[in-house]
Formats: structure tokens, C-alpha cells, sequence
């Protein structure tokens, strides 16, 4: 359903007549579903490309003043789960300055529209980085900074979530607030105060999904890049090779006899400090990153290679700012990995990585990979609490899971799930990752299912694996009336509707 | 808002339903002590002084408050106090959380601390510490300071590299609304009751798509009463290494704290002026002070190494190395001795790890008062603040000589606390007055030039606020829903 044509006159004379479309084939392309899900979704009424905050007040005030519903798209991830008839798209890829590298104070001022390909080179050569969240370069910074964000390398960092800073955020009512220093013209280097943080507003453990006013530009903060300026790369994607200086760069991937013995091993890696990147990561989905077809995954994974070595393996990336720290962090690894009864897995698997450290550690760029093996990938649990309540977590998954294993509705990995610690092991994020065939006819049946048997176990249990994302009556009352609290926030900041 | 007296006798009987008798008391001794601080805050006469021992009873209190409509002002920490942040300038009741102090839980293979509001840094220190565990604590808190309010007020703490953003090491908290509703933020949120809850309760955020617990912090307790939080807590370092770096010039310090904070060389990270840190060391008054004062450089850095649990050495001899590096960067070399101040180093190193010792706290040591200016702004803009503070120091007549001067580097260097201390001598008002309009000229020209108040405290909430209306607007639309009634600690901040 089109928008009516005064509305789309409106919205011409905001953006001008070459940024807005109501053309069938334009609005098709926003129709598809999220990966997982099959045929078309409702699409919106048209698409507008905003190429400025002032530009995105407009259309917010008049979406308000015309009861027009619409929301703020950018990476076209998930496009397809919020799309409804008549529907406006802000579609703000236009929105792509980088407004401000900051090498000193450690900041970098981005719009909506920057992708990690962009920044990500122009920090690397300053020499410096940002936590990069795991979804492949094509993906808009600012959305994954403001919606989820977890990534391989937090143990030596944190969560997307510490390093939002300054936010400019145009409210559901058009109007502008700006969040933390920014709004007291002092820069951007600080999200809260003065006093009570706004900041709460902007993101919580997730985000609105673009349903709570548009974030037009953030800062965020930046570690140091400990690699070379450029990245040395060899070759074409997707037959590419990066070799990391092995002096300063090494992966290791180690197994343990039990649950108990990994965790221990990654919470001392933790408390002794060393290591960018320790994690548990889920083995299936390592496998289909590092083939390059579905038949030689099949391959490899039908061998028996990976459930022989990788069900309790701990993946361990050293980046150090000198060989000798290296030796000192190697030295450290290997008195933990011994104490923990820990061993080397098979050389094949951890080789790969002397060739493309990047896939993994630097930003994930084979993703799509993971739809190789039938199309359908089901994500649960996505929480956080502490490493040794995500271990706790992981113990019931064969509770839930075994029945969809048993009945062959997804692949038989009943241990590709990942913990990462975060901040040195202070706290941790859990995911389980299931793999499923689209076109098979009970594919409906398995990602709403999985994901709410994975719920009722955590509820059962008392586990916080998952934050509700919704207002949902059903659930608030489990977490604290939350929805109750979301509910009020949403009304107060609501426009008001004019009679 | 001061409650006339047949309204006073009504809410000490509705108190005394819920409370026992000493938990309440309007004796005027008691009473005076919560009406005044250190700060040029006016005084207010709170009419009761309430010590709830539960959560339950928290939430019993803040009940009647909205049914009676009487003011509530929560004080978690003892005396002195500074800011003007619990002086009931509505009247009202005091809330004080100082019985409610238990160490709910230490936890060593996660890390975290989980406490009651009345918990203080002189108590959970060395409970820690018995477990191996250093709580990473703001420069020498008072030992009577409680460790919630500190976290909750986003003070700054002297290890950088530990904190992630600017509320860390907050993790989680349980706060009862001025509706009398509690709630709990982050992983402590559900499923299910506390009881069967089985988290540690230590991830900060949500639930869902807000972060509950940033509305609470910096908020002096006005938009709701937290009843415990929880904290992280690190590991007690197995060795540790104590440099200095002396120089006048601080421009120099701040760019070598950037370099190491970005490279997570140090662990305690601190620059402390000549008066800040003679204050602190002097073991007799005013002989020892005066000489450290003229002894010590302008500016000192305090840098402290560590070696952890396995191979602590081989740590910090490579964390030395890289300090060596960049030192020889600025042309400067680090010292184990304390330049200007020898054989102190050891105490040096106490200070650190622990609350104020003595009995006078050190801000009141030298001349009976202190009136502090701090803010935020990055570490490349501290030196340019500090000259903004020594001119507007010279327009008053105050001795450049006796400003304190501390920079704490805060979230890995990305930002920096700057806090100049006014030391005076609260019984010559002339000498007060003047001080006064130093301290509200200073900081309206620090907020000119782009200091950022983060924790506006008395007389700087409208300095603040009066220039931002939009968050303001937003602010008391947050206000609305948390405390519909306007109960909690009403007249501070903006609302």
C-alpha cells in the first residue's frame, strides 16, 4: 500500500524528488525476509533518504502530524520484520560522514550511515580500533552501536554498550536532544549527565530497533589497533590470506577435559590479563565460517574432526605491543592451559588462522556463510551475566535442545554455543547458534519454538540468559514489571497528538 | 515544603507504625547534623531522621512520604560531607541507610562485591582484601564514605584502565521508586524473585532496550532509593611498583597518562599539585606540611605498576619497559623516590590502597574547610581548565599557592576528572565570602570554556541546567514516572 500523495509531496519537498521512491521495484528491495525466513513480508509505502538531522526532524514531525508510521533503516539486516503497509522507510545510508577522528582523545564522530569497511581502515591507519560487533563490514556502525553489538574480542574490551558515547538523538517528537557532554557543549566525550543519565533512554542491554526517535550521529570510543596500518592482505576475496605479524599475533585454540576446567581457564586468562580475544565459540559455525562451499563443510564436519576436538574448546588471540609481551602473555597462557588440564586441538584447526586472523578477529567477514547449510539459522539465548552463570546456562541447553536434535530438525551440534567474557572476565555474553533447512516443510516449527523452549528452561531455572525485548505482559512481571517502566517511558517521550 | 508541626506528629505515628523506636528520632542534636555540610549550600531542618533496616521498610517509608507529601532525603555516608547533596533543603526526613550495611556476598572467581547501602570503604576494604580482592576506590574516601554512593554518584576512581565507560564499576542495584514500587536493573531484573534467581546479578544493562540503572546514578537519590548494588572488584595485585614523574609543567603529565592508559602500562594513574599531595602526607601540621609543599613539583604523577597472580615480575618488567619508552618520548624519567618528598613512598602506596587515615580527613587538614570544583572534560583540554581556575584564583586574591589540584585520568584515559580544592577557614567570614564568589566565578567560567558539570551539585544545578532546557524537559519527564509525587530529595538538581 502506497502512501497517499499529498503525504509523498510532503516528504519530496523535505528530501527532493531523487531521494524518495514509491516505485514497486525499489520498495521490493525492502520487502525481503531476515535470514532464516522465507518469502516476501509486507513492504513499506515508500522509502525516504534523509541527508541531514534537520532532514530526519521534518519527516519525524510530519509522520506525527499525519499519523504516518514509519521507522529508521539502515544496514537492511532485518528490514523485513518491521515493514507494514503504508509505511514510511527513513533510509539513512545517505547519512554516512565520518565527522571527526579524534587520535588523541580516543574518539571518533560517525552518522548512521558510515559501515565498518569505511571506519574501520581509516582508524587502523592512526592506529587505532573500536569494538567491532560480529556482523561483517557491510553493517552500519552506529546501528550496531546503538541496537546490539557483541563481537570476539571483548574480553580484552567490552560490549558496543561501554563505548557509546555523546549521542544526538531526534525524539519521537521531532525534536533534538543532545545526550551527555554534547548537550553542554562539551564535546562528546562523556554519554552521561549532567546528573541523571539520558543515556539510559538511547539503548539498554539492546536497542529500540528503531522504535523510539532516530539516533542521527554518535561518538564513540577507540582502543588502539595493535596491527599494522594497512592490513596486509594477499589475493581476491574470497580467496584471500592476512598473516598478522607472528611476533606480536598468534591464535591458539585449546581443549579441555570439562565445562568446569574451560571456565576456570578463561577466568584466569581474565584475572591475569592477557589475551585480546578468549572465547568459547560455537564449533559448527567455525566450521562453516572456515569452508568455503556446504559440501566441504559436510566434509570436514561429517568427519568427525570438529565434535572430537572442539565441544569445550577455548580460542585464544595474543596481540601484544612487542615480542617480548608476547612471550611474557604465552608464558601465562601455557601456565593456565597446564593447570586446567587443557591441551592443543588438532593443527588443522588452529592453522587456518596464521592465514586469515581477520575472519574472527578483526571483523567477520564470511557471515553469510553460516546460510550455506540450508538457509535457516535460529540465534538463542543472546544474554549476559557473569562467565561462570553463562557456564551454568550452557549445562541445561541439551534440557531444550536434544528434542529438536533428535527429531532432525537442525543440524546435530548440540554444543555450538559461544561465551564471551567481557572486560577481562567480569561478565560474559552466551549465544546458541542452530542450523536448519528452509526448504524443508517443518521449518516454521523450529526458530519461534527453539527459541521459546529456550526461555521457558532459563524461567525454570531462574538462568537471565536473554533480556525481554518487548513490552510483553506475559513476561515483565518475570523481570521485574519492566514492562510496566518501558511502557511509562515510551508514553512520556510519545508526540502530542494534536486535535 | 517544611512540614508544619501537627503534620510531623501525624508521619512520626504513621513511622512509628512500620518502624521501631530507634529507628526514629528527632532529637535536635541528631537532627542538626544532617542540616548543614561543608558546601555554601543553605541549611535545611529535616524534621525526623529514619533508619530503615529493610528493604521492606524503605518502601513502607516512601509510602507514607507520597501519601503525606513530605520530602525524603537518603544519606548512606557519615560526616563530613562536601557537596550539599543531603542537606534537606525542603526539610522532610531523613533516610539513613547507615543500618542497612551488610556485605551481602563477596564473589572471588567473578569478581564482584554484592553490598548494602550503608557499607562503607573503611569496612568493605579489608573484607576484600582477606579474599585477595582490592576494591578499586576514588582517591583516599573518607572510611565512613559509603561505597553505593560512591559508585552511584560516578566518582571517579584512581585505576583508569579498569573502567569501560563513566559509571563503571556500577554493575546492578535494587531501588524503590518514589511510588513505593522496587525494581531491579540489568541481569538482577529476573527471572523471577531474588530468591530464585540464580545470576550473579553483575550485567548492568537493560532490562530490555533502556538502561534503568543510568537514570539512578548521579540523581542524589532523587529519583529513587537504591537498597543494595552490586560492584566489581579486582584482583589484589601479587606485586606492585611505585614511579613518580615530577614536573611544572602539566600538560606534559597528561600526555604521558594518555600514552600509558592507552596501552594499559599503569594501573593506578593520578596527578596530584604540590598542596593536594602535602596535605595528604603530612604527618605533623603545619612544619611538615609547609615543607612538603615548597618541596614538591608543581605537579606530581603518581604511576603504580602490577604483577598479578603468575609472574607478576616478568609483568611489570615489561610494563616498566614500555613506561621507560615513553617517558624518554617527553624527555622526562620516572622515579621510584618521591621527588621533594623522600620516604614517603611507602605511605604513598597505603594511601592508595585504602581509605583516609586519621581522624581528620584530609581536605580539612590544612585550613578547616574545603570547597571543591570538579568536573569532566578530556585529559588533553585538564591543563587549559587549570589555567582557567588560577586566573579566576588571582581576580579573588586567593593564593595561587594554596589551590589543590588533583587530575584523575577516568574510563582508560578517554576522560578526566579535574578537581581544584579551595582550602579556607570557615570562621573568617571575609575570608569565606571571598571564597564563595571565587568558587561561583570559577565555575562559571570553567563552564564557559566547556567543563562539563557532570554532577551538579547545590548551586551549580542551575549554573547548568538554565542552559540546556531540553534535557531538562526530558529530565523531569523521567522524573514524572520515577517520582510522580516529588518526594525524593526534592529542590536538588532540576527538579
Amino acid at each position: 500500500m502506497s502512501i497517499p500523495a499529498n503525504i509523498y509531496k510532503m516528504l519530496e519537498d523535505i528530501v527532493g524528488p531523487e531521494y524518495i521512491s514509491d516505485k514497486e521495484y525499489v520498495l521490493a528491495a525492502y520487502r525481503h525476509a531476515g535470514p532464516g525466513g522465507r518469502g516476501q513480508q509486507a513492504g513499506p509505502g515508500a522509502i525516504v533518504l534523509p541527508g541531514s538531522t534537520e532532514e530526519v526532524q521534518a519527516i519525524v514531525k510530519l509522520c506525527n502530524k499525519h499519523n504516518v508510521k514509519y521507522a529508521a533503516i539502515v544496514s537492511l539486516f532485518s528490514v523485513g520484520r518491521i515493514g507494514q503497509p503504508g509505511m514510511v522507510f527513513l533510509n539513512l545510508q545517505r547519512m554516512n560522514r565520518i565527522l571527526e577522528i579524534n587520535e588523541t582523545d580516543r574518539y571518533a564522530v560517525i552518522e548512521p550511515g558510515v559501515r565498518h569497511v569505511q571506519l574501520k581502515p581509516e582508524l587502523m591507519k592512526r592506529g587505532l580500533n573500536y569494538p567491532t560487533a560480529s556482523v561483517g563490514p557491510g553493517a552500519s556502525v552506529l546501528a550496531n552501536f546503538i541496537t546490539s553489538g557483541d563481537h570476539h574480542m571483548q574480553h580484552g574490551a567490552s560490549r558496543v554498550n561501554r563505548y557509546l558515547m555523546a549521542t544526538e538523538w531526534v525524539m519521537p517528537n521531532g525534536e533534538i536532544l543532545k545526550v551527555g557532554s554534547l548537550g553542554n557543549n562539551a564535546g562528546w566525550f562523556c554519554p552521561d549527565g549532567p546528573g541523571p543519565s539520558l543515556r539510559g533512554l538511547i539503548k539498554g542491554w539492546n536497542g529500540w530497533s528503531g522504535g523510539f526517535g532516530i539516533v542521527t550521529k554518535i561518538a564513540i570510543g577507540l582502543d588502539v589497533w595493535k596491527g599494522p596500518a594497512v592490513m596486509p592482505g594477499e589475493g581476491h576475496s574470497p580467496s584471500y590470506t592476512v598473516r598478522m605479524p607472528p611476533d606480536k599475533h598468534k591464535v591458539y585454540i585449546f581443549k579441555f577435559p570439562t565445562a568446569e576446567k574451560l571456565r576456570d581457564a578463561m577466568l584466569e586468562m581474565g584475572k591475569a590479563e592477557i589475551g585480546n580475544a578468549v572465547l568459547k565459540y560455537f564449533y559448527a559455525t567455525e566450521c562453516s565460517l572456515t569452508t568455503t562451499s556446504a559440501n566441504e563443510f559436510f566434509e570436514v564436519w561429517n568427519s568427525g574432526l570438529y565434535q572430537r576436538e572442539l565441544p569445550l574448546a577455548l580460542w585464544v588471540y595474543l596481540a601484544t605491543a612487542s615480542p617480548e609481551e608476547m612471550q611474557y602473555e604465552e608464558r601465562v597462557m601455557w601456565d593456565i592451559v597446564k593447570e586446567m588440564d587443557g591441551q592443543p586441538v588438532d593443527e588443522s584447526i588452529r592453522k587456518k588462522y596464521d592465514d586469515n586472523i581477520d575472519h574472527m578477529f578483526i571483523i567477520v567477514s564470511f557471515l553469510q556463510r553460516v546460510l550455506r547449510l540450508g538457509g535457516g539459522w535460529a540465534g538463542v539465548k543472546l544474554g549476559g551475566d557473569s562467565v561462570s552463570h553463562m557456564f551454568q546456562v550452557a549445562g541445561a541447553i541439551p534440557e531444550f535442545l536434544n528434542e529438536f536434535i533428535d527429531k532432525k530438525m537442525i543440524i546435530d551440534a548440540p554444543n555450538n554455543w559461544q561465551i564471551i567474557p567481557m572486560e577481562y572476565g567480569h561478565l560474559a555474553h552466551i549465544e546458541m547458534l542452530c542450523f536448519y533447512d528452509v526448504t524443508q516443510p517443518d521449518h516454521p516449527n523450529v526458530m519461534m519454538p527453539l527459541m521459546q523452549r529456550s526461555a521457558e528452561t532459563d524461567i525454570k531455572h531462574g538462568f537471565h540468559a536473554s533480556t525481554p525485548m518487548a513490552s510483553n505482559p506475559a513476561i515483565g512481571p518475570l523481570y521485574s514489571n519492566f514492562n510496566l517502566w518501558v511502557d511509562k517511558i515510551k508514553k512520556a517521550f510519545e508526540p502530542v497528538k494534536e486535535l | 515544603m517544611v512540614n508544619p508541626p501537627d503534620v510531623n506528629n501525624t508521619l512520626k505515628n504513621c513511622l512509628n507504625e512500620i518502624l521501631k523506636p530507634a529507628q526514629i528520632s528527632d532529637q535536635p542534636e541528631l537532627i542538626d547534623k544532617y542540616s548543614h555540610d561543608y558546601s555554601f549550600q543553605d541549611k535545611g531542618s529535616p524534621s525526623l531522621v529514619v533508619f530503615p533496616g529493610t528493604k521492606e521498610e524503605v518502601q513502607a517509608i516512601v509510602r507514607i512520604a507520597a501519601e503525606t507529601k513530605t520530602p525524603l532525603v537518603p544519606v548512606s555516608s557519615g560526616p563530613p560531607r562536601f557537596h550539599g547533596g543531603t542537606v534537606p533543603e525542603k526539610g522532610g526526613v531523613i533516610v539513613d541507610f547507615s543500618r542497612m550495611n551488610k556485605i551481602r556476598k563477596i564473589n572471588t572467581p567473578d569478581r564482584y562485591a554484592w553490598i548494602e547501602p550503608g557499607v562503607t570503604f573503611g569496612e568493605l576494604i579489608p573484607e576484600l582484601k582477606k579474599q585477595g580482592l582490592k576494591l578499586v576506590a576514588p582517591l583516599l574516601p573518607r572510611a565512613n564514605k559509603s561505597v553505593v554512593a560512591s559508585r552511584l554518584e560516578r566518582e571517579p576512581v584512581i585505576i583508569p584502565k579498569y573502567q569501560y565507560d563513566f559509571i563503571d564499576p556500577l554493575m546492578t542495584l535494587e531501588v524503590v521508586y518514589g511510588t513505593g514500587e522496587e525494581f531491579r536493573t540489568g541481569s538482577a531484573s529476573g527471572p523471577g524473585t531474588l530468591e530464585t534467581l540464580k545470576a550473579d546479578k553483575v550485567n548492568p544493562w537493560g532490562p530490555g532496550s533502556v538502561d534503568y540503572f543510568r537514570f539512578i546514578s548521579g540523581a542524589q537519590g532523587t529519583m529513587g532509593l537504591v537498597t543494595w548494588a552490586i560492584t566489581k572488584v579486582e584482583v589484589l595485585p601479587a606485586l606492585q611498583k611505585l614511579y613518580f614523574i615530577p614536573h611544572k609543567d602539566l600538560t606534559v603529565l597528561t600526555d604521558i597518562m594518555n600514552q600509558l592508559l592507552r596501552r594499559r602500562v599503569v594501573d593506578e594513574c593520578l596527578a596530584l599539585n604540590n598542596v593536594d599531595l602535602a596535605a595528604m602526607l603530612a604527618s605533623s601540621w603545619p612544619d611538615d606540611f609547609k615543607k612538603l609543599k615548597k618541596d614538591l613539583s608543581p605537579w606530581t604523577l603518581i604511576l603504580c605498576l602490577a604483577g598479578y597472580k603468575r609472574r607478576p615480575e616478568e609483568r611489570i618488567a615489561i610494563m616498566e619497559k614500555y613506561l621507560n619508552e615513553i617517558c624518554a618520548d617527553f624527555k622526562v624519567k620516572p622515579v621510584n623516590t618521591l621527588p621533594g618528598g623522600a620516604g614517603k613512598e611507602k605511605e604513598i602506596l597505603e594511601l592508595l590502597s585504602g581509605p583516609c587515615p586519621g581522624e581528620t580527613y584530609w581536605k580539612l587538614r590544612y585550613k578547616g574547610a574545603c570547597h571543591d570544583i570538579f568536573f569532566l572534560s578530556t585529559l588533553s583540554r585538564a591543563a587549559e581548565f587549570a589555567a582557567v581556575m588560577q586566573k579566576a584564583a588571582a581576580k579573588y586574591r586567593y593564593p595561587r599557592e594554596d589551590i589543590g589540584g588533583y587530575i584523575q585520568p577516568m574510563v582508560q584515559g578517554r576522560g578526566c576528572h579535574s578537581e581544584f580544592n579551595l582550602f579556607c577557614d570557615e570562621t573568617n567570614q571575609a575570608e569565606l565570602d571571598e571564597v564563595k564568589k571565587l568558587f561561583a566565578d570559577a565555575s562559571e567560567a570553567l563552564l564557559k570554556n566547556g567543563a562539563f558539570f557532570t554532577r551538579p551539585y547545590g548551586t551549580w544545578a542551575d549554573m547548568v541546567y538554565s542552559r540546556y532546557p531540553e534535557q531538562v524537559e526530558a529530565l523531569k519527564k523521567l522524573k514524572g514516572i520515577f517520582d510522580p509525587h516529588n518526594i525524593l530529595n526534592p529542590g536538588k538538581l532540576c527538579f
